[in-house]
Protein backbone atom coordinates (compact mmCIF):
# COMPACT_ATOMS: atom_id res chain seq x y z
CA UNK A 1 0.00 0.00 0.00
CA UNK A 2 2.82 2.90 0.93
CA UNK A 3 4.41 2.29 -2.57
CA UNK A 4 1.02 2.06 -4.54
CA UNK A 5 -0.36 4.62 -2.92
CA UNK A 6 1.48 7.27 -5.51
CA UNK A 7 0.96 5.50 -8.65
CA UNK A 8 -3.03 5.59 -7.27
CA UNK A 9 -2.68 9.84 -6.75
CA UNK A 10 -1.27 10.06 -10.50
CA UNK A 11 -3.75 7.96 -11.79
CA UNK A 12 -6.43 10.30 -9.59
CA UNK A 13 -4.33 13.38 -11.11
CA UNK A 14 -4.96 12.37 -14.81
CA UNK A 15 -8.78 11.76 -14.24
CA UNK A 16 -8.92 15.12 -13.05
CA UNK A 17 -6.93 16.52 -15.60
CA UNK A 18 -8.58 15.12 -18.03
CA UNK A 19 -12.36 15.66 -16.46
CA UNK A 20 -11.24 19.40 -15.41
CA UNK A 21 -10.03 20.25 -19.24
CA UNK A 22 -12.55 18.55 -21.25
CA UNK A 23 -15.53 16.78 -19.72
CA UNK A 24 -16.61 19.17 -17.71
CA UNK A 25 -19.19 22.05 -18.96
CA UNK A 26 -17.20 24.71 -17.83
CA UNK A 27 -13.81 25.21 -16.54
CA UNK A 28 -12.29 24.28 -12.87
CA UNK A 29 -13.20 28.14 -12.07
CA UNK A 30 -16.81 27.02 -12.24
CA UNK A 31 -18.09 24.05 -13.78
CA UNK A 32 -21.58 21.63 -13.62
CA UNK A 33 -20.58 18.08 -13.21
CA UNK A 34 -23.97 15.74 -12.80
CA UNK A 35 -25.95 17.07 -10.19
CA UNK A 36 -22.87 19.32 -8.74
CA UNK A 37 -22.27 22.61 -9.06
CA UNK A 38 -18.92 24.02 -8.29
CA UNK A 39 -17.37 27.11 -8.10
CA UNK A 40 -13.58 27.73 -7.40
CA UNK A 41 -14.04 29.67 -3.93
CA UNK A 42 -11.07 32.36 -4.84
CA UNK A 43 -13.35 33.34 -8.14
CA UNK A 44 -16.78 33.67 -5.76
CA UNK A 45 -14.66 35.59 -3.07
CA UNK A 46 -13.26 38.25 -5.65
CA UNK A 47 -16.45 38.54 -7.09
CA UNK A 48 -18.29 39.31 -3.48
CA UNK A 49 -15.64 41.38 -2.67
CA UNK A 50 -15.31 43.62 -6.28
CA UNK A 51 -19.45 44.03 -6.64
CA UNK A 52 -21.20 46.56 -4.50
CA UNK A 53 -24.45 44.93 -4.91
CA UNK A 54 -25.83 41.73 -5.87
CA UNK A 55 -28.26 42.07 -8.85
CA UNK A 56 -30.06 38.90 -8.36
CA UNK A 57 -30.41 37.23 -5.09
CA UNK A 58 -30.90 33.48 -6.91
CA UNK A 59 -27.11 33.79 -8.50
CA UNK A 60 -25.86 35.01 -5.14
CA UNK A 61 -27.28 31.51 -3.15
CA UNK A 62 -26.04 30.46 -6.49
CA UNK A 63 -23.00 31.43 -6.20
CA UNK A 64 -22.61 31.31 -2.37
CA UNK A 65 -23.91 27.28 -2.69
CA UNK A 66 -21.55 26.30 -5.32
CA UNK A 67 -18.42 27.60 -4.11
CA UNK A 68 -19.13 26.61 -0.48
CA UNK A 69 -18.26 22.62 -2.53
CA UNK A 70 -14.64 23.42 -2.20
CA UNK A 71 -14.65 24.90 0.91
CA UNK A 72 -16.88 22.15 2.78
CA UNK A 73 -13.73 19.54 1.18
CA UNK A 74 -11.09 21.57 2.40
CA UNK A 75 -12.35 22.10 5.96
CA UNK A 76 -12.67 18.39 5.91
CA UNK A 77 -9.85 16.58 3.93
CA UNK A 78 -7.30 19.60 3.94
CA UNK A 79 -5.91 20.69 1.05
CA UNK A 80 -6.45 17.64 -0.79
CA UNK A 81 -7.17 19.42 -3.89
CA UNK A 82 -3.92 20.89 -4.84
CA UNK A 83 -2.17 16.99 -4.78
CA UNK A 84 -4.85 15.47 -5.91
CA UNK A 85 -6.61 17.74 -8.68
CA UNK A 86 -5.53 20.97 -9.40
CA UNK A 87 -4.04 20.49 -13.33
CA UNK A 88 -1.09 23.28 -12.86
CA UNK A 89 0.08 21.16 -9.72
CA UNK A 90 -0.32 17.84 -12.14
CA UNK A 91 1.36 19.83 -14.60
CA UNK A 92 4.25 21.07 -12.20
CA UNK A 93 4.62 17.33 -10.39
CA UNK A 94 5.10 16.24 -14.51
CA UNK A 95 7.60 18.69 -14.87
CA UNK A 96 9.33 17.76 -11.08
CA UNK A 97 9.24 14.14 -12.72
CA UNK A 98 11.54 14.55 -16.23
CA UNK A 99 13.67 17.53 -14.26
CA UNK A 100 14.79 14.85 -11.67
CA UNK A 101 15.34 11.99 -14.28
CA UNK A 102 17.79 14.55 -16.50
CA UNK A 103 19.92 14.78 -13.76
CA UNK A 104 18.66 18.62 -13.52
CA UNK A 105 18.86 20.71 -10.08
CA UNK A 106 16.91 23.41 -9.82
CA UNK A 107 19.08 26.63 -9.66
CA UNK A 108 17.36 27.63 -6.44
CA UNK A 109 18.00 24.15 -4.98
CA UNK A 110 21.76 24.42 -5.81
CA UNK A 111 23.70 26.68 -3.27
CA UNK A 112 22.98 27.19 0.29
CA UNK A 113 19.58 25.07 1.63
CA UNK A 114 16.68 25.97 2.89
CA UNK A 115 15.95 29.35 1.26
CA UNK A 116 13.33 30.81 2.94
CA UNK A 117 10.69 32.93 0.70
CA UNK A 118 8.46 32.73 3.99
CA UNK A 119 4.69 31.79 3.21
CA UNK A 120 4.04 34.44 0.14
CA UNK A 121 1.03 33.11 -0.50
CA UNK A 122 -1.39 35.06 1.58
CA UNK A 123 0.63 37.77 0.84
CA UNK A 124 -0.75 37.11 -3.13
CA UNK A 125 -4.11 35.81 -1.81
CA UNK A 126 -4.30 39.71 0.26
CA UNK A 127 -3.18 41.72 -2.96
CA UNK A 128 -5.26 39.73 -4.76
CA UNK A 129 -8.48 40.25 -2.99
CA UNK A 130 -7.41 43.77 -2.27
CA UNK A 131 -7.04 44.40 -6.19
CA UNK A 132 -10.74 42.60 -7.06
CA UNK A 133 -12.03 45.07 -4.58
CA UNK A 134 -10.36 48.13 -5.68
CA UNK A 135 -10.49 47.94 -8.92
CA UNK A 136 -14.18 46.75 -8.85
CA UNK A 137 -13.35 43.71 -11.26
CA UNK A 138 -12.30 39.58 -11.06
CA UNK A 139 -8.81 41.33 -11.82
CA UNK A 140 -6.76 37.85 -10.74
CA UNK A 141 -9.09 35.39 -13.00
CA UNK A 142 -7.17 37.30 -16.05
CA UNK A 143 -4.09 35.94 -14.95
CA UNK A 144 -4.79 32.65 -12.92
CA UNK A 145 -2.79 29.70 -14.46
CA UNK A 146 -5.60 27.63 -13.55
CA UNK A 147 -7.93 29.01 -15.27
CA UNK A 148 -6.06 29.79 -18.50
CA UNK A 149 -4.37 25.81 -18.44
CA UNK A 150 -8.71 25.35 -18.49
CA UNK A 151 -9.66 27.87 -20.47
CA UNK A 152 -7.43 26.40 -23.66
CA UNK A 153 -10.49 24.34 -24.49
CA UNK A 154 -13.43 27.17 -24.43
CA UNK A 155 -10.79 28.96 -26.38
CA UNK A 156 -10.96 26.66 -29.07
CA UNK A 157 -7.38 25.20 -28.41
CA UNK A 158 -5.73 27.86 -29.42
CA UNK A 159 -4.61 29.30 -26.64
CA UNK A 160 -4.33 33.58 -26.68
CA UNK A 161 -1.34 34.71 -26.11
CA UNK A 162 -1.02 36.01 -22.57
CA UNK A 163 -2.21 32.83 -21.57
CA UNK A 164 0.87 31.39 -23.05
CA UNK A 165 2.85 33.79 -21.56
CA UNK A 166 1.49 32.79 -17.96
CA UNK A 167 1.87 29.38 -18.29
CA UNK A 168 5.33 29.51 -19.57
CA UNK A 169 6.50 31.71 -16.74
CA UNK A 170 4.15 29.48 -14.22
CA UNK A 171 6.14 26.10 -15.71
CA UNK A 172 9.58 27.79 -16.61
CA UNK A 173 9.47 29.31 -12.69
CA UNK A 174 10.12 25.28 -11.99
CA UNK A 175 13.61 25.69 -13.20
CA UNK A 176 14.35 27.74 -10.52
CA UNK A 177 12.59 25.86 -7.92
CA UNK A 178 10.48 22.80 -7.78
CA UNK A 179 6.85 23.96 -7.76
CA UNK A 180 7.93 27.75 -7.32
CA UNK A 181 4.27 28.61 -8.11
CA UNK A 182 2.50 26.52 -6.01
CA UNK A 183 4.23 27.26 -3.15
CA UNK A 184 5.34 30.77 -3.37
CA UNK A 185 2.63 32.57 -5.42
CA UNK A 186 -0.83 30.60 -6.19
CA UNK A 187 -3.54 32.61 -3.75
CA UNK A 188 -5.90 29.64 -4.06
CA UNK A 189 -3.31 27.37 -2.26
CA UNK A 190 -2.89 30.44 0.28
CA UNK A 191 -7.23 30.29 0.37
CA UNK A 192 -6.85 26.84 0.98
CA UNK A 193 -4.52 26.24 3.76
CA UNK A 194 -6.36 29.16 5.82
CA UNK A 195 -9.63 26.84 5.32
CA UNK A 196 -7.65 23.90 6.07
CA UNK A 197 -6.14 25.31 9.34
CA UNK A 198 -9.71 23.94 11.11
CA UNK A 199 -9.34 20.54 9.52
CA UNK A 200 -8.35 18.03 11.51
CA UNK A 201 -9.17 14.93 9.03
CA UNK A 202 -6.77 12.62 7.47
CA UNK A 203 -3.41 14.59 9.07
CA UNK A 204 -0.09 12.58 8.38
CA UNK A 205 1.68 11.87 12.00
CA UNK A 206 4.94 10.29 12.66
CA UNK A 207 4.35 7.64 15.42
CA UNK A 208 7.23 6.22 17.97
CA UNK A 209 8.86 4.53 15.29
CA UNK A 210 10.15 8.12 13.74
CA UNK A 211 14.05 8.61 14.25
CA UNK A 212 13.68 12.45 13.37
CA UNK A 213 16.16 11.31 10.54
CA UNK A 214 14.37 14.19 8.43
CA UNK A 215 13.80 12.55 4.97
CA UNK A 216 10.09 13.56 5.58
CA UNK A 217 11.04 17.30 5.04
CA UNK A 218 13.28 16.46 2.51
CA UNK A 219 10.99 15.00 0.41
CA UNK A 220 7.84 16.96 1.38
CA UNK A 221 6.87 19.86 -1.45
CA UNK A 222 5.85 22.00 1.29
CA UNK A 223 8.67 21.09 3.31
CA UNK A 224 6.45 20.29 6.56
CA UNK A 225 9.30 18.81 9.00
CA UNK A 226 6.72 15.45 10.17
CA UNK A 227 9.31 14.50 12.76
CA UNK A 228 9.03 17.63 15.29
CA UNK A 229 6.73 17.82 17.85
CA UNK A 230 3.38 20.25 16.64
CA UNK A 231 4.03 20.84 12.98
CA UNK A 232 1.91 23.22 11.09
CA UNK A 233 -0.01 20.41 8.93
CA UNK A 234 -2.27 23.23 7.29
CA UNK A 235 0.42 23.51 4.77
CA UNK A 236 -0.10 19.63 3.58
CA UNK A 237 -1.75 19.14 0.06
CA UNK A 238 -1.74 15.05 1.57
CA UNK A 239 -0.03 14.09 -1.25
CA UNK A 240 1.16 11.47 0.92
CA UNK A 241 5.22 11.11 -0.29
CA UNK A 242 6.15 11.28 3.24
CA UNK A 243 4.28 8.23 4.00
CA UNK A 244 5.46 6.65 0.83
CA UNK A 245 8.86 7.13 1.55
CA UNK A 246 9.99 7.34 5.02
CA UNK A 247 12.30 5.27 5.43
CA UNK A 248 10.75 3.46 9.08
CA UNK A 249 7.42 3.38 7.84
CA UNK A 250 6.70 5.92 10.64
CA UNK A 251 4.11 7.65 8.82
CA UNK A 252 0.74 7.22 9.99
CA UNK A 253 -2.37 9.04 8.25
CA UNK A 254 -4.78 9.97 11.08
CA UNK A 255 -8.36 9.60 10.19
CA UNK A 256 -9.06 11.56 13.34
CA UNK B 1 24.00 25.61 9.23
CA UNK B 2 21.32 22.30 9.37
CA UNK B 3 20.58 23.11 13.30
CA UNK B 4 18.58 26.11 12.42
CA UNK B 5 15.60 24.82 10.76
CA UNK B 6 14.09 23.08 13.98
CA UNK B 7 13.01 26.69 15.66
CA UNK B 8 13.32 28.49 12.62
CA UNK B 9 10.75 26.42 10.67
CA UNK B 10 7.72 27.78 12.71
CA UNK B 11 9.57 31.08 12.41
CA UNK B 12 6.48 33.28 10.15
CA UNK B 13 7.30 36.22 8.03
CA UNK B 14 7.62 39.44 9.31
CA UNK B 15 4.72 41.83 8.88
CA UNK B 16 6.37 44.04 6.87
CA UNK B 17 7.24 41.09 3.94
CA UNK B 18 3.76 40.24 4.20
CA UNK B 19 2.71 44.07 3.54
CA UNK B 20 5.38 44.09 0.79
CA UNK B 21 4.41 40.95 -0.88
CA UNK B 22 0.69 41.53 -0.52
CA UNK B 23 1.48 45.08 -2.10
CA UNK B 24 4.05 43.67 -4.81
CA UNK B 25 1.26 41.33 -5.78
CA UNK B 26 -1.56 43.86 -5.70
CA UNK B 27 0.69 45.79 -8.04
CA UNK B 28 1.45 43.07 -10.50
CA UNK B 29 -2.74 41.12 -10.81
CA UNK B 30 -3.82 45.52 -11.10
CA UNK B 31 -1.25 46.89 -13.61
CA UNK B 32 -1.35 43.62 -15.74
CA UNK B 33 -5.37 44.22 -15.51
CA UNK B 34 -4.99 47.11 -16.35
CA UNK B 35 -2.86 46.60 -19.55
CA UNK B 36 -5.62 43.71 -20.43
CA UNK B 37 -7.93 46.09 -20.32
CA UNK B 38 -6.05 48.63 -22.19
CA UNK B 39 -6.80 47.09 -25.53
CA UNK B 40 -10.25 46.60 -25.02
CA UNK B 41 -13.13 47.33 -26.84
CA UNK B 42 -17.15 47.72 -26.83
CA UNK B 43 -17.88 44.12 -27.32
CA UNK B 44 -20.81 42.23 -28.15
CA UNK B 45 -21.80 40.26 -24.66
CA UNK B 46 -23.42 37.22 -24.20
CA UNK B 47 -27.42 37.75 -23.79
CA UNK B 48 -28.23 38.93 -20.41
CA UNK B 49 -24.97 40.55 -19.75
CA UNK B 50 -25.02 43.38 -17.20
CA UNK B 51 -23.28 46.61 -18.22
CA UNK B 52 -19.87 46.37 -19.03
CA UNK B 53 -18.15 47.74 -15.70
CA UNK B 54 -20.31 45.83 -13.83
CA UNK B 55 -20.12 42.36 -16.11
CA UNK B 56 -16.27 43.03 -16.03
CA UNK B 57 -16.37 42.31 -11.84
CA UNK B 58 -18.46 39.67 -12.16
CA UNK B 59 -17.26 37.81 -14.82
CA UNK B 60 -14.84 34.38 -13.40
CA UNK B 61 -13.72 33.37 -17.09
CA UNK B 62 -15.18 30.29 -16.28
CA UNK B 63 -16.19 29.39 -19.91
CA UNK B 64 -19.50 27.92 -18.90
CA UNK B 65 -21.53 29.83 -20.91
CA UNK B 66 -19.64 28.95 -24.12
CA UNK B 67 -19.83 25.17 -23.33
CA UNK B 68 -23.70 25.18 -22.71
CA UNK B 69 -24.07 27.42 -25.80
CA UNK B 70 -26.13 25.14 -28.68
CA UNK B 71 -24.64 27.53 -31.50
CA UNK B 72 -20.68 27.59 -30.62
CA UNK B 73 -21.62 31.39 -30.71
CA UNK B 74 -19.77 32.41 -27.80
CA UNK B 75 -15.87 32.71 -27.27
CA UNK B 76 -13.44 33.61 -24.75
CA UNK B 77 -11.37 36.61 -25.78
CA UNK B 78 -8.06 37.03 -26.32
CA UNK B 79 -5.58 39.71 -25.32
CA UNK B 80 -6.06 43.10 -26.72
CA UNK B 81 -9.81 42.16 -27.29
CA UNK B 82 -12.51 42.97 -23.96
CA UNK B 83 -11.24 41.56 -20.84
CA UNK B 84 -9.12 39.11 -21.07
CA UNK B 85 -10.49 35.54 -21.21
CA UNK B 86 -14.04 37.18 -20.85
CA UNK B 87 -17.19 35.47 -23.34
CA UNK B 88 -18.06 37.63 -26.53
CA UNK B 89 -20.01 36.52 -28.92
CA UNK B 90 -18.60 35.17 -32.17
CA UNK B 91 -21.67 33.75 -33.67
CA UNK B 92 -25.45 33.69 -33.89
CA UNK B 93 -27.60 33.19 -30.52
CA UNK B 94 -30.88 31.22 -31.46
CA UNK B 95 -32.60 33.11 -28.82
CA UNK B 96 -35.42 30.40 -28.88
CA UNK B 97 -33.72 26.58 -29.47
CA UNK B 98 -36.36 25.86 -32.23
CA UNK B 99 -34.26 28.55 -33.79
CA UNK B 100 -30.75 26.68 -34.00
CA UNK B 101 -29.43 26.33 -37.64
CA UNK B 102 -31.63 29.32 -38.55
CA UNK B 103 -32.80 29.66 -42.18
CA UNK B 104 -35.09 32.10 -44.09
CA UNK B 105 -37.81 29.26 -44.20
CA UNK B 106 -37.56 27.55 -40.68
CA UNK B 107 -37.61 31.14 -38.97
CA UNK B 108 -40.26 32.57 -41.34
CA UNK B 109 -42.41 29.35 -40.68
CA UNK B 110 -41.48 29.72 -37.04
CA UNK B 111 -42.97 33.42 -36.55
CA UNK B 112 -46.25 32.48 -38.88
CA UNK B 113 -47.09 29.84 -36.34
CA UNK B 114 -47.64 32.71 -33.57
CA UNK B 115 -46.30 30.39 -30.79
CA UNK B 116 -43.11 31.73 -29.48
CA UNK B 117 -41.31 28.63 -28.55
CA UNK B 118 -39.18 27.35 -25.94
CA UNK B 119 -36.20 30.29 -24.81
CA UNK B 120 -33.31 28.62 -25.16
CA UNK B 121 -30.96 31.06 -22.95
CA UNK B 122 -28.56 28.19 -21.40
CA UNK B 123 -25.64 30.67 -21.25
CA UNK B 124 -27.77 32.77 -18.53
CA UNK B 125 -28.63 29.96 -16.53
CA UNK B 126 -25.00 28.30 -16.47
CA UNK B 127 -23.41 32.25 -15.09
CA UNK B 128 -22.54 31.41 -11.74
CA UNK B 129 -21.71 35.05 -10.56
CA UNK B 130 -24.77 37.12 -12.17
CA UNK B 131 -22.73 38.42 -14.89
CA UNK B 132 -25.58 37.46 -17.23
CA UNK B 133 -29.18 37.78 -15.81
CA UNK B 134 -32.50 36.56 -16.76
CA UNK B 135 -34.24 38.85 -18.86
CA UNK B 136 -37.06 38.06 -20.85
CA UNK B 137 -36.29 37.44 -24.56
CA UNK B 138 -37.46 40.32 -26.26
CA UNK B 139 -35.32 42.77 -23.73
CA UNK B 140 -32.07 40.80 -24.58
CA UNK B 141 -29.31 43.62 -26.51
CA UNK B 142 -26.37 41.68 -27.68
CA UNK B 143 -25.96 44.97 -30.14
CA UNK B 144 -27.28 46.43 -32.87
CA UNK B 145 -27.75 45.13 -36.92
CA UNK B 146 -26.58 47.49 -38.84
CA UNK B 147 -26.90 47.17 -42.74
CA UNK B 148 -24.19 48.41 -45.18
CA UNK B 149 -26.81 49.28 -48.13
CA UNK B 150 -23.71 49.94 -50.82
CA UNK B 151 -23.69 45.58 -50.56
CA UNK B 152 -26.65 44.46 -49.60
CA UNK B 153 -28.38 42.39 -52.46
CA UNK B 154 -31.83 43.76 -51.47
CA UNK B 155 -30.79 47.78 -51.76
CA UNK B 156 -28.55 46.92 -54.96
CA UNK B 157 -30.85 44.41 -56.61
CA UNK B 158 -34.41 43.92 -54.68
CA UNK B 159 -33.63 40.36 -53.94
CA UNK B 160 -32.58 37.97 -51.37
CA UNK B 161 -34.19 39.44 -48.20
CA UNK B 162 -33.50 36.45 -46.19
CA UNK B 163 -32.79 39.05 -42.87
CA UNK B 164 -36.87 39.74 -43.27
CA UNK B 165 -37.33 35.92 -43.30
CA UNK B 166 -34.90 34.99 -40.68
CA UNK B 167 -35.52 37.99 -38.05
CA UNK B 168 -37.00 35.87 -35.15
CA UNK B 169 -38.32 39.54 -33.57
CA UNK B 170 -39.22 41.52 -37.06
CA UNK B 171 -36.58 43.97 -36.49
CA UNK B 172 -35.60 43.63 -40.05
CA UNK B 173 -38.42 44.98 -42.20
CA UNK B 174 -38.70 46.37 -45.90
CA UNK B 175 -38.45 49.71 -46.15
CA UNK B 176 -40.35 51.93 -48.49
CA UNK B 177 -37.68 52.27 -50.41
CA UNK B 178 -37.27 48.58 -50.99
CA UNK B 179 -34.45 47.20 -49.03
CA UNK B 180 -34.66 46.00 -45.76
CA UNK B 181 -33.92 48.26 -42.55
CA UNK B 182 -33.40 47.55 -38.93
CA UNK B 183 -35.62 48.51 -36.07
CA UNK B 184 -33.16 49.20 -33.18
CA UNK B 185 -35.70 49.62 -30.52
CA UNK B 186 -36.85 45.78 -31.20
CA UNK B 187 -33.27 44.42 -32.29
CA UNK B 188 -31.84 42.23 -29.72
CA UNK B 189 -28.56 41.33 -31.96
CA UNK B 190 -28.42 37.43 -32.10
CA UNK B 191 -27.16 37.69 -35.48
CA UNK B 192 -29.12 35.27 -37.03
CA UNK B 193 -29.37 37.93 -40.10
CA UNK B 194 -25.98 38.18 -40.09
CA UNK B 195 -25.57 33.82 -40.17
CA UNK B 196 -27.91 33.77 -42.79
CA UNK B 197 -26.38 36.55 -45.42
CA UNK B 198 -25.68 35.60 -48.50
CA UNK B 199 -22.72 38.26 -49.16
CA UNK B 200 -18.86 38.24 -48.83
CA UNK B 201 -17.96 40.38 -46.67
CA UNK B 202 -21.59 40.45 -44.78
CA UNK B 203 -23.53 43.22 -45.56
CA UNK B 204 -25.08 43.00 -41.91
CA UNK B 205 -23.17 43.55 -38.91
CA UNK B 206 -23.86 43.20 -35.51
CA UNK B 207 -22.53 46.55 -33.59
CA UNK B 208 -22.55 46.62 -29.54
CA UNK B 209 -25.41 48.47 -28.17
CA UNK B 210 -24.00 52.20 -27.00
CA UNK B 211 -26.42 51.86 -23.62
CA UNK B 212 -23.96 48.78 -22.36
CA UNK B 213 -21.18 50.95 -21.94
CA UNK B 214 -18.16 51.50 -23.50
CA UNK B 215 -15.70 48.12 -22.29
CA UNK B 216 -12.71 50.19 -21.26
CA UNK B 217 -13.31 48.13 -17.70
CA UNK B 218 -11.22 48.61 -14.99
CA UNK B 219 -12.07 51.96 -13.61
CA UNK B 220 -11.12 52.79 -10.12
CA UNK B 221 -14.24 52.02 -8.57
CA UNK B 222 -15.06 55.28 -6.57
CA UNK B 223 -14.54 56.60 -10.08
CA UNK B 224 -17.88 54.83 -11.33
CA UNK B 225 -21.46 56.36 -11.21
CA UNK B 226 -23.57 55.11 -8.69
Amino acid sequence: MRKRIQPIRHIIQVLFFVLLLFMVVGTICSFALGGVEFTEPLGALQVLVGVSIFNTPEKLYFLLASSAVLVVVTVIIGRAWCAWACPIMSVNELIEYVMKKSHYKPLGERGKKNREFGETRFATLAGVVAAAGISGSAAWCNFCPIGAICRTRSSGLIVAGAEVMILGMVFSANLYEKRFFCKYLCPVGGLLILLSKISAFFVPRADEKCRSCRACESICPEGIPLYSNNPDMSKCTKCLVCYTNCPYGAVRINIF
Amino acid sequence: MSEESDEDYSARPSRRRFIAGAAAFFGFTFILSAIAGLGSRPALRPPGAVSEDEFLSRCIRCGRCVDVCPTDGIKLSGLLESGLGTPVMSGYCAVYLELINPDPVKNFEFKMNGSRGTPCLKCISACPTGALISIPVEEIRIGTAVINRNTCLGWTQHTCFRCVAVCPFNAVTMSEAGGPVVIRDICTGCSQCVYVCPTLPKSIGVHPYPERGLGYGYRWRWGKGA
